[in-house]
């Protein structure tokens, strides 16, 4: 039985600091070759000040891990639609938050809005589609109060 | 794990720059968008099938003029042929000009 239940809140998850090491290996993986993610004197040259600049597709893997916490892991994550609102910095603190919109039970899924924020400001937001139906461990309540040390 | 796969596999960034004759300071990402059909596993070969599926020409604030770039990447087991995800990505690229 699913602990999941429409306007249950999900988070924070805390990712604190952006490490600018992950964006290196990230770079790397998928042979980025934007080296605003890896050359902070890159970044100031297109405006975007002192700082290295997080990849996207790292930034949506925050509220993906938030999703799949709630899918009680991530092969229960069945679908999530990232928009990207606002750069994030190497340094920065990225709050992740969420809530479970609404669960079909008989579809055997849960819809959940999540957001990503630094300083208040959002930076990400997204909905997601899960698995009510997948193994969870059954400590979604604790699971989700982490924060992440990047 | 499926991002890399779909930037690996089948859409290099830079291949997908090029195709798009952008820079890299003229890109942003817009939009990413997972479905998942099933784990991905270590160990296991896929096969990545990517196409760019539309390009809109747009304005907006931060850049004046903007192609908006939709791309997709279908990834699947090698072996068998179904379909494990599929990885949608937006690129917002900046132009200095609007031919239309």
């Amino acid at each position: 039985m699913s602990a999941l239940e429409p306007g249950l809140r999900l988070g924070p998850l805390v990712v604190d600091p952006v490490d600018p090491g992950a964006m290196k290996v990230v770079a790397i993986l998928q042979d980025d070759p934007n080296p605003i993610h890896w050359d902070p004197t890159a970044a100031a040259r297109v405006g975007l000040g002192d700082r290295v600049v997080n990849q996207g597709p790292i930034t949506v893997s925050y509220l993906l891990e938030l999703a799949s916490r709630a899918a009680g892991g991530h092969a229960g994550v069945l679908r999530l639609d990232a928009r990207f609102v606002r750069t994030v910095f190497a340094g920065d603190r990225v709050e992740c938050c969420g809530v479970v919109m609404s669960v079909d039970l008989a579809a055997g899924t849960a819809e959940l809005e999540l957001n990503g924020a630094v300083d208040g400001h959002p930076v990400v937001s997204a909905t997601a589609t899960i698995s009510v139906t997948a193994p969870g461990d059954g400590r979604i309540g604790n699971t989700l109060n982490n924060d992440v040390d990047s | 794990m499926a991002y890399v796969v779909a930037a690996r596999g089948g859409a290099p960034i830079a291949l997908v720059m090029e195709l798009l004759e952008a820079e890299p300071s003229a890109c942003l990402f817009g939009e990413l968008r997972f479905d998942f059909v099933a784990p991905l596993v270590i160990g296991q070969t896929y096969a990545v099938d990517a196409r760019i599926v539309s390009v809109k020409r747009k304005r907006g604030r931060r850049f004046p003029v903007f192609d908006r770039v939709e791309l997709r990447s279908r990834v699947a087991d090698a072996d068998t042929g179904a379909e494990v995800a599929v990885v949608t990505q937006v690129w917002l690229v900046a132009r200095s000009e609007d031919p239309g």
